[in-house]
């Protein structure tokens, strides 16, 4: 599969991450096979179940990985062990590990220094992005007392430290709470608007829904989408849409639709408020339901369209 | 019109159709006795796994088979002597202190399966915070203690027992004749207590500095620091021991250090059970220089070597004991 | 950058926790040599010092690292915190060797404290000078060896410690040329301590052979920068993944 995703829906930047027929085995197992894509500016999530190959893609496009065959690079370059990589990239592993007699401060302190800041400067820029990521309080504290959800704001702290143009997170949600996942889902969505080329490494599919609706999806080792979510939607004949239509009298507007050809089946609610079509082609419909609308005098609450969802998407996709 | 009935979620069993999706088990429980048994047979399989353990394993016992080829040969080449003559090399042979030279050679390799057996033992459990786990389960710390320290003891003394239980037996039906039986007709059930030895000291020092880490690593450094130390202070024991020989002019007390190590409480203790001081493999009469160059050093003190083994031993094994516990301490 | 490195190991290395247990067992050098007499009656004040540092000191050093050396990756490796330094902009190399010579610094300063301890309880400090310069030679060069053995194989550390332990003393005593392959016998050369009677006994366990010292300089120079040359380019070119492993 060859294509590209792009949150930001920018040109090709310096600072793609490219990957040509990328494989990577371990021994006789399979972590990544024959993976062709490009990821450019913007927010783009890289969706997978467990063991589909999200880490083994991310260790490759950080270099601490070299792809068995196939060509990998970032911003033009090949990653593995290459500095020059490491001075655009930012990345927070899914580990969750951390020199524990440390505290935050000083972590993110010596990432800065490893990172090629002086002393003063570091320390600057060390308060800066800690407090960017809601941990000036505790920063003093140390990391071994820390709950799940600070260590993960510490990890971006030391994935921001440099302001990365292209910044690789993995599984980054895991622990945080409800607010703190509206927090940084709103810092992400900020540097993605600032036209850094994030990546995004998730199982959660309600997660990802709210922060893009660029995908990579990984099934076992292959890449199976990429791109738009609601493009890739319509690109899966296998699977009719369903479109769900509130109304007053199911059955009357069933009947009228019925008839269409690129209607598929219908079905009601045990409300009797609702009902519910599978459709080939849901523009048409659209248009369709309006005129059947205007031309009975039906009265409809609303409309929905309940598979047009990620969790369906990558349903209909893992099960081909 | 296609109208499908709502599915059933697999995880919903509340409603009038019944969830066969999934099955609790509903066989019989084990007995709480056999609790340790599933820890201990847990570890032994992870650790029988290894390479290196089966490499260490086998090579522990190879002064036995040294010993079992030379009398082999020896006995090969005075096979044609008349009747009734026995090989005098055979005749001069002690025979126990054969075991404790190969307990004694075997110690470095035994040490090495304890480290593999043991060193990750609590501590990649601390690390892996598998205690919450563990001790979630209807196991008590018993249960847990218990399977840790059988899945390192369990191990070492089969390593321990298999050769000298072959070669006793090899021994018993070859060598009969030159007093192997009649010399010590108890040796059999003083090499049984002899092979628990090792066993049981490094399943508890082991266990107990294992549970003051969070890394296999750093508890086998430390217990490896604790072992070479002693082995080294042992070292310099003997160098005095032979220097104090040549002048005639012993000094007791350095006797008594040569055993302030690992392997030396060992060796020490089963010179105890085997009430021998050691021998060389082919001892030749000798003049009194000659003899002040073998390195032979005089059976401990009973009392100070068993208190000290088991009071290390205990130490240890109360140190698991008091870190062991089910909590994940978030400040 | 580098200076963050170095200052970051040197820190962790000397951690309470893990620097004093070696201060107070080299500490003990000197109740050694001070009490040495008590155990061997007319024991020379050199000949106390040559047991204390031979015997003990070498070989804690050896110990320390067999420790220390294999923490430089494969603590990283282990606590899966390797991930934050390889992806910085820091050349592998660099990276290594910078930690390489921080561990040394450490193990040597383990080296001197015992000599020192050795020297101050046997009142003599005659032969000090040339164990400095051999320990920092013996600091470099096992550093060097357990370097790339820690880089090669997973469980470096049982390795290392059966060389340090094993190999060290049992092949200086062997016959023929085989002393020429433990990194012992090149130390001892250099520190080139003169002939007591305690040397005849200890040669039974691991005795200095007579070596040329330019070739024992030579060798050791050999050794240490084909060992270091040799880690930093497998530590370039090869993987080096977070894992939970037991040694």
């Amino acid at each position: 599969m060859e294509s590209s995703s792009r949150g930001g829906g920018g040109r090709l930047s310096v600072h793609d991450i490219e990957l040509k027929n990328v494989s990577r085995w371990y021994g006789e197992v399979i972590g990544l096979n024959d993976v062709t894509c490009t990821v450019g500016p913007g927010l783009t999530a890289l969706l997978g179940m467990n063991g589909a190959g999200k880490s083994t893609l991310l260790r490759l496009i950080t270099g601490q990985l070299r792809p068995t065959t196939g060509e990998l690079l970032v911003g033009g370059m090949e990653p593995f062990a290459n500095p020059a990589v490491y001075r655009l990239m930012g990345y927070c592993p899914e580990i969750d590990n951390f020199y524990e007699h440390y505290n935050g401060f000083q972590f993110v302190n010596f990432m800065a220094r490893l990172q090629g800041f002086d002393g003063a400067h570091a320390k600057r820029r060390t308060a800066e992005v800690i407090e960017h990521v809601g941990m000036s309080e505790r920063a003093h504290k140390k990391i071994a007392g820390y709950s799940k959800g600070m260590r993960q704001r510490i990890k971006l702290a030391q994935a921001m430290i440099h302001d990365p143009q292209i910044i690789l997170l993995d599984e980054p949600l895991n622990g945080l709470d409800p607010v703190g996942r509206r927090e940084f889902i709103d810092v992400l969505g900020d540097l993605a608007d600032r036209g850094k080329t994030i990546l995004v490494s998730s199982h959660i599919l309600f997660e990802v829904e709210q922060m893009t609706r660029s995908i990579l999806l990984l099934h076992r080792g292959r890449l199976l989408a990429t791109g738009d979510l609601r493009e890739i939607r319509g690109l899966i004949d296998k699977h009719p849409h369903k479109i769900r239509v509130e109304t007053s009298d199911p059955r009357r507007l069933a009947t009228y639709m019925l008839d269409r050809a690129n209607v598929v089946s219908a079905r009601f609610e045990r409300s009797g408020t609702a009902v519910q079509f599978e459709v080939a082609e849901p523009d048409a419909f659209y248009t369709m339901l309006m005129n059947v609308i205007d031309d009975h005098q039906l009265l409809v609450q609303g409309y929905s369209s309940p598979d047009n969802n990620l969790e369906s998407v990558f349903r209909y996709l893992v099960s081909n | 019109m296609d109208q499908k009935l709502p599915s059933t979620s697999s995880s919903a069993s509340s409603g009038p159709i019944a969830d066969l999706t999934y099955r609790n088990y509903d066989g019989p429980m084990e007995l709480p006795t056999h609790r340790w048994w599933a820890i201990a047979k847990l570890c032994i399989r992870l650790a029988t796994k290894k390479r290196g353990f089966w490499i260490a394993s086998v090579i522990s016992g190879y002064w036995y088979l040294i010993l079992a080829a030379v009398f082999f040969f020896v006995d090969l080449q005075t096979q044609g002597s008349p009747l009734g003559v026995k090989n005098p090399i055979f005749a001069n042979i002690v025979w126990k202190d054969q075991f404790l030279n190969a307990f004694s050679i075997s110690q470095l390799l035994l040490f090495i399966c304890a480290l593999m057996l043991g060193a990750g033992a609590i501590a990649n459990d601390n690390r892996a915070k598998a205690l919450l786990v563990y001790l979630s389960k209807p196991c008590t710390k018993t249960d847990y203690l218990v399977g840790k320290w059988m899945s390192i003891f369990i191990p070492i003394t089969g390593v321990v027992a298999v050769p000298t239980i072959l070669f006793y037996g090899y021994c018993l039906m070859s060598y009969r004749t030159y007093g192997f039986w009649t010399d010590d007709p108890f040796l059999l059930p003083k090499l049984l207590g002899m092979i628990l030895v090792p066993g049981f000291f490094h399943a508890s020092v082991v266990l107990g500095i294992s549970s003051l880490f969070d890394q296999g690593r750093m508890a086998g450094a430390t217990y490896a620091g604790m072992y070479f130390i002693g082995l080294f202070f042992t070292k310099a024991m003997q160098v005095i021991h032979i220097v104090n020989s040549r002048h005639d002019r012993p000094v007791p007390f350095v006797d008594t250090l040569y055993y302030m190590s690992v392997d030396g409480l060992q060796i020490g203790f089963a010179k105890i059970i085997l009430n021998t001081q050691g021998s060389t493999l082919f001892p030749i009469p000798q003049g009194p220089s000659q003899a002040a160059r073998q390195p032979l050093i005089e059976i401990p003190s009973v009392g100070l070597i068993l208190s000290l083994y088991f009071g290390i031993s205990f130490l240890a094994m109360w140190l698991a004991w008091s870190r062991v516990r089910a909590v994940e301490v978030v400040g | 950058m580098i200076g963050a490195i170095f200052s970051q190991a040197l820190r962790e290395y000397l951690r309470a926790r893990k620097i004093l247990p070696w201060l107070l067992l080299t500490s003990l050098c000197y109740l050694f040599s001070a009490y040495l007499g008590q155990l061997q009656p007319g024991i020379t004040a050199q000949g106390k010092y040559i047991v204390s540092s031979t015997i003990l000191v070498y070989h804690i050093m050896a110990l320390a690292s067999a420790i220390y050396t294999t923490s430089i990756i494969s603590q990283e490796v282990e606590q899966r915190t390797i991930v934050y330094l390889l992806t910085r902009p820091i050349p592998r190399p660099v990276l290594l060797l910078t930690r390489y010579l921080a561990s040394v610094l450490v193990v040597y300063g383990i080296g001197v404290f015992g000599a020192v301890c050795s020297a101050a309880g046997s009142h003599t400090w005659s032969l000090l000078p040339h164990d400095l310069v051999a320990m920092l030679v013996g600091a470099f060069a096992y550093g060097g060896l357990f370097l790339a053995i820690s880089l090669l194989f997973n469980r470096s550390m049982i390795i290392c410690l059966l060389y340090a332990f094993g190999w060290e003393i049992s092949v200086p005593s062997m016959p023929g040329e085989m002393y020429r392959l433990s990194i012992y016998s090149y130390l001892q050369s250099i520190a080139n301590h003169p002939d007591v009677e305690i040397n005849a006994a200890i040669a039974g366990l691991a005795s200095p052979k007579s070596m040329h010292l330019i070739t024992a300089w030579i060798c050791m120079i050999i050794a240490i920068v084909g060992l270091a040359a040799f880690s930093a380019y497998w530590f370039q070119t090869h993987e080096f993944i977070g894992r939970e492993d037991a040694e």
